[in-house]
C-alpha cells in the first residue's frame, strides 16, 4: 500500500462512494418503474435500501475491528457486479393498485422516492465533496 | 448515470410516439374511407409498450402498432355516399329472389336471416370506431406520463452536475 492509496481508502470517502453508488443504481431503477408507467403489465422494482444500509454498516464494522483499510468488501461487488448483485425487488403489494393494465406503478410513490433518492446523493456527494476539500486543505496546508 | 437519461428518452419518444397516434385518430374520426378512397372506415391506431429488458436495454420500446379490431361506429345516413346499400350484398331479380351469391363470411346464415342482418345495417354509415371523448383522456395520459420522464431527465442532469462537481 502506498503513500496515498492509505489517505483515499481511509474514513468517509469510502463509505460515501458506496453509497452515492446505490444511489446511482436505485436512481435508474425509479426511472425504469417511471419510464414504464403505461406499459401493462409491468411490476415496478426497487432496491432495498435497509438491506444496502446493513451490509454497509456490517462492512463498516469488519472494517474498523480488523484495522483493515480498504473496502475489500461485498459492498463493492454488491452493487458493481450484477451477478451477485444488490437485488432488485419487485414491489409486489408494497406498490400501488393493481390497474386494469396489470401495471402497478404508483407514479406519486415513485416521484416521492425519486425525488428522496435525490437529495440523499446530493448529501452525499457534497459529503463526498467537503471530505476532499478537507484533504487539499490539508495537502496545502491551509488552515 | 448516463444509461438513465437513455432511458429516459425511451420513454419521451414512446409517449411521443403515442401521442401522435392519438392526434392521427382525432383527425381521422370521421374518415369513411382508406387512402386508396375505397369505403373502409379509419381504425384507432394503438401503441404496443414493453420493458426493455433488465439487462442492457432499459427503458421502454414501442414493439407494434395495431389497429384496434373494435366494431366501427355506425350512424344512420341513407344520404351519405359511403353509406351501407342493398346492392353491396345481393341483387333481387324480378320475382324478389337474391340472385347473387352471399359473401363468404354470410354463407352460413339462411337467406332469412341474411336479409334480416342487411336490412339492419341499409342505411348506415360506418364511422371509425374512435371515442374522441377516451382519445383525450389518453392524451392527456400521455403528456402526463412524457412530463413524469421530463422530470425524471431533470433530476438524472442535477445528479449528474452534483457528481461532477465533487471534482471541482
Amino acid at each position: 500500500m502506498g503513500l496515498t492509496s492509505g489517505i483515499f481508502a481511509k474514513g468517509a470517502a469510502p463509505v460515501l462512494e458506496r453509497a452515492l453508488s446505490f444511489c446511482e443504481q436505485r436512481h435508474r431503477v425509479i426511472a425504469q418503474n417511471i419510464a414504464n408507467v403505461e406499459t401493462p403489465g409491468y411490476q415496478p422494482s426497487d432496491l432495498d435500501e435497509q438491506e444496502f444500509q446493513q451490509a454497509l454498516r456490517a462492512e463498516i464494522e469488519a472494517r474498523n475491528s480488523r484495522a483493515v483499510r480498504r473496502f475489500e468488501s461485498i459492498t463493492g461487488r454488491h452493487l458493481h457486479d450484477s451477478a451477485a448483485g444488490l437485488r432488485v425487488l419487485p414491489m409486489g403489494h408494497r406498490a400501488g393498485i393493481l390497474r386494469h393494465s396489470e401495471n402497478r406503478v404508483d407514479m406519486e410513490s415513485e416521484m416521492t422516492r425519486l425525488a428522496e433518492n435525490g437529495l440523499k446523493f446530493r448529501v452525499y456527494s457534497s459529503l463526498v465533496k467537503k471530505h476532499y476539500m478537507q484533504l487539499r486543505d490539508t495537502i496545502s496546508e491551509r488552515a | 448515470m448516463f444509461q438513465t437519461m437513455d432511458l429516459s428518452a425511451s420513454a419521451l419518444s414512446a409517449e411521443r410516439i403515442r401521442l401522435n397516434l392519438i392526434a392521427n385518430n382525432l383527425a381521422n374520426a370521421n374518415t369513411t374511407r382508406d387512402a386508396q378512397g375505397s369505403r373502409a372506415p379509419y381504425r384507432r391506431l394503438l401503441a404496443v409498450f414493453e420493458p426493455g429488458s433488465q439487462g442492457s436495454r432499459l427503458g421502454v420500446q414501442v414493439t407494434d402498432i395495431v389497429e384496434s379490431d373494435e366494431a366501427p361506429r355506425l350512424q344512420f345516413d341513407p344520404n351519405h355516399p359511403d353509406a351501407i346499400k342493398a346492392e353491396e350484398f345481393y341483387k333481387l331479380d324480378a320475382k324478389g329472389q337474391i340472385t347473387s351469391a352471399p359473401r363468404d363470411e354470410y354463407a352460413a346464415l339462411s337467406q332469412e336471416a341474411f336479409k334480416r342482418m342487411v336490412d339492419s345495417k341499409l342505411g348506415y354509415v360506418e364511422y371509425p370506431n374512435v371515442d374522441p371523448v377516451r382519445e383525450m383522456a389518453d392524451a392527456v395520459l400521455a403528456s402526463r406520463a412524457y412530463e413524469a420522464n421530463v422530470a425524471v431527465l431533470q433530476t438524472t442532469k442535477t445528479l449528474i452536475s452534483q457528481s461532477l462537481r465533487i471534482v471541482a
